[in-house]
């Protein structure tokens, strides 16, 4: 198993590697280089540019500028300072990840409970009346944008029936409460999960209703075993496979979808500092926030490899 | 291969498929075969048949026919113009002389609604075109040249899959902005959304090419092009049918996503997201500014994703062959 985990680590390297690449071609892409910024400024000169240029190593090859600016994000994490507050890219994303982590985990955890029980219990009454209902229910959860979601679940909880707040993290002039901080989570984690909730429970009734046609289960029943242990014991397992699969190459999803769930509901989170960063050109913030975003998705899939192989030894044992 | 393939086929099918529900299968997994269900008659009935049976799908159809047709009618539809701003008739509720209400600068949403419908379509169509393109011509040399060709192109669409790209979509949008063109807004979302189209292709390439009938056209003395073009790809319409209806869907949720967030399509030009864009501001007093442009986006976009599972249940092999 350790030998299993440490293949796939490896191979998330020359990812990273890439990801990286991308990330320095994009900032070479934007108007003017690295020091475009600069020479709007009234305040700095073209001479004082130059400086700039000759000491970031910018009048370099490409080639070196891309190792230098490699070493600097992998050694020292440093991804440069924003052209807006002047801040230290990584530590205004240091600020933000946390907020940005609750949310999507709250998103995460509710998807993967409702998705899952509702996968299962769908595939466990195929062809009812109740089975057709989820599925109905999922289809339009997997079709709604989720700004709109946002939108309109904001006019109702808030706007119309005054239920729930609508935006940040806690409410201004009170002292922190734990009970007030769920209810400002409850409602961008609801929106941010439905995606996931309804295409999930799609997934997991299909794979499950598969596998309890399989011949396995009927020895498992014929041999006496209970139906809750037929069902969980023997069927899940092997038909949360694939939905792990489908989880995992989801989760560039839940950052896409993070970034517009923190715009509409002011959550301050990486996503929210994204927006920022694009409203006002902010560059340097961008690249890190992709970067760290695609270190992260990498992370995660690594996570989900490895349950991936715990749950199912063929795969481990294949490679 | 590290970022897993999503492999949904598991050893054995179900054969107890021939109940009722048929539409509602999840989504990408929806070519598999049905080989209880049968039908009678030609070529051309075929289709109609299908749908008859199948009533989600035949509502979805009619639906996307009345969104297509008021996209494509749409100066006809009111006789209002989509960017007349009328500041006498600011936020009206929806009536009969605006069925969808009025906006902040008081332009009917009704017809603006039919009019973004033509570039959120026209965008979702184009940039599945370019996502086509690339996806069908990388997975078709993958697929039939297989070795370092297909690992290059195969760590592609994994890295492609691992990287939030609608960052950088946005990022691209903001480098570019404020004049982002909609061919520019096609083309990026083309390029980040080929990956689904370039597996598909390469696994039936892959399977296909193995048969009698491409060895004989080698041995005719066949170019490697004319082999892919005319003797495997068309082996491959029926999924990638499905993928790109599928893909329709996607796109046109980026496209309204990215101009919800003002990165995509500028104002005035409507379309569905950019509509949505200030809607958040009037929530409490004039509601019908954000419902109207999300529901119709919600709409197209059930739409497509019931017709690209009844696609995929229609088109299957077993299926047809069964007839």
């Amino acid at each position: 198993m350790l030998r299993f985990f440490l293949k796939r680590a490896v191979a998330i390297i020359p990812l990273v590697l890439l990801v990286s690449l991308i990330c320095f071609a994009l900032m070479q892409a934007t108007p003017g280089g690295p020091v475009g910024m600069l020479s709007g400024n009234p305040m700095v000169g073209p001479d004082d540019v130059a400086r700039i240029r000759a000491n970031f190593g910018f009048d370099e090859p490409v080639i070196v500028q891309y190792a230098l600016w490699l070493k600097r994000v992998l050694m020292h994490g440093d991804f440069g300072y924003s052209y807006v507050t002047g801040e230290p890219v990584i530590e205004m994303i240091w600020q933000r990840l946390p907020a940005t982590l609750e949310l999507m985990g709250a998103a995460f955890v509710l998807a993967f409970l409702f998705g899952l029980s509702g996968g299962i219990v769908a595939a466990l009454k195929r062809y009812t009346k109740f089975d057709s209902v989820i599925m109905l229910v999922t289809l339009f959860g997997i079709s709604i944008p989720v700004f709109w979601l946002g939108l309109m679940s904001m006019m109702l909880f808030t706007v119309k029936w005054r239920l729930l707040p609508s935006t940040g993290m806690f409410a201004l002039g009170v002292p922190f409460s734990v009970l007030d901080h769920l209810r400002h989570l409850l409602m961008p984690s609801l929106v941010l999960s439905l995606l996931f909730i309804a295409s999930w429970s799609r997934y997991m009734r299909a794979s499950l209703s598969d596998v309890l046609s399989m011949n396995y289960i009927n020895v498992a029943r014929a041999k006496g075993a209970s139906r809750g242990s037929v069902v969980f014991r023997h069927a899940v397992r092997n038909a949360a496979i694939p939905v792990l699969t489908v989880i995992a190459l989801n989760l560039p999803v839940l950052f896409t979808g993070s970034i517009i769930t923190e715009t509409i509901f002011a959550w301050p989170g990486m996503g929210r500092l994204f927006y920022d960063g694009l409203l006002r050109q902010d560059y340097t913030r961008l690249m890190g926030i992709i970067f760290i975003a695609s270190a992260l998705i990498a992370i995660l899939n690594l996570i989900a490899d490895t349950i991936y192989g715990l749950l199912d030894p063929r795969i481990r044992l294949a490679r | 291969m590290a970022f897993s393939t999503p492999v949904l086929d598991s050893p054995a099918r179900s054969t107890r498929r021939s109940v009722v529900v048929q539409t509602v299968y999840p989504l990408r997994d929806s070519f598999r075969s049905t080989p209880n269900r049968r039908t009678r008659g030609g070529e051309r009935s075929y289709f109609g048949s299908v749908l008859k049976r199948s009533p989600l799908a035949y509502a979805a159809f009619i639906m996307m026919s009345l969104i297509v047709l008021g996209a494509l009618f749409a100066p006809l539809m009111s006789p209002y113009h989509k960017d007349k701003i009328d500041l006498t008739r600011q936020y009206l509720a929806p009536s009969l002389d605006h069925p969808f209400g009025t906006d902040d600068l008081g332009r009917d949403i009704f017809v603006r609604v039919m009019h973004g419908g033509r570039i959120s379509l026209a965008v979702g169509l184009l940039a599945m075109l370019v996502a086509l393109l690339i996806g069908v011509t990388a997975g078709g040399v993958a697929g039939y040249y297989g070795g370092w060709i297909d690992t290059v192109l195969m760590r592609a669409v994994d890295l492609m899959l691992a990287v939030p790209v609608f960052f950088v979509i946005l990022f691209l949008s903001s480098v570019i902005s404020p004049k982002v063109s909609i061919v520019a807004i096609c083309l990026m979302i083309g390029c980040t959304q080929w990956m689904e189209v370039a597996r598909l292709v390469r696994a039936v390439v892959m399977s296909t090419k193995e048969h009698e009938f491409v060895d004989a056209a080698r041995t005719m003395g066949l170019p490697d092009s004319r082999i892919i073009l005319r003797h495997l790809l068309p082996h491959t319409t029926a999924p990638v049918l499905v993928a790109i209806t599928l893909g329709l869907a996607q796109a046109i949720i980026i496209e309204s996503g990215l101009s919800f967030l003002g990165f995509g399509v500028q104002p005035p030009t409507p379309s569905w997201g950019a509509m949505l864009q200030n809607a958040q501001s009037y929530l409490s007093d004039c509601p019908w500014i954000a419902i109207f442009p999300g529901l119709l986006i919600c709409l197209t976009v059930v739409c497509c994703n019931v017709l690209a599972d009844f696609l995929g249940e229609a088109l299957s092999p077993s299926q047809r062959a069964g007839r």
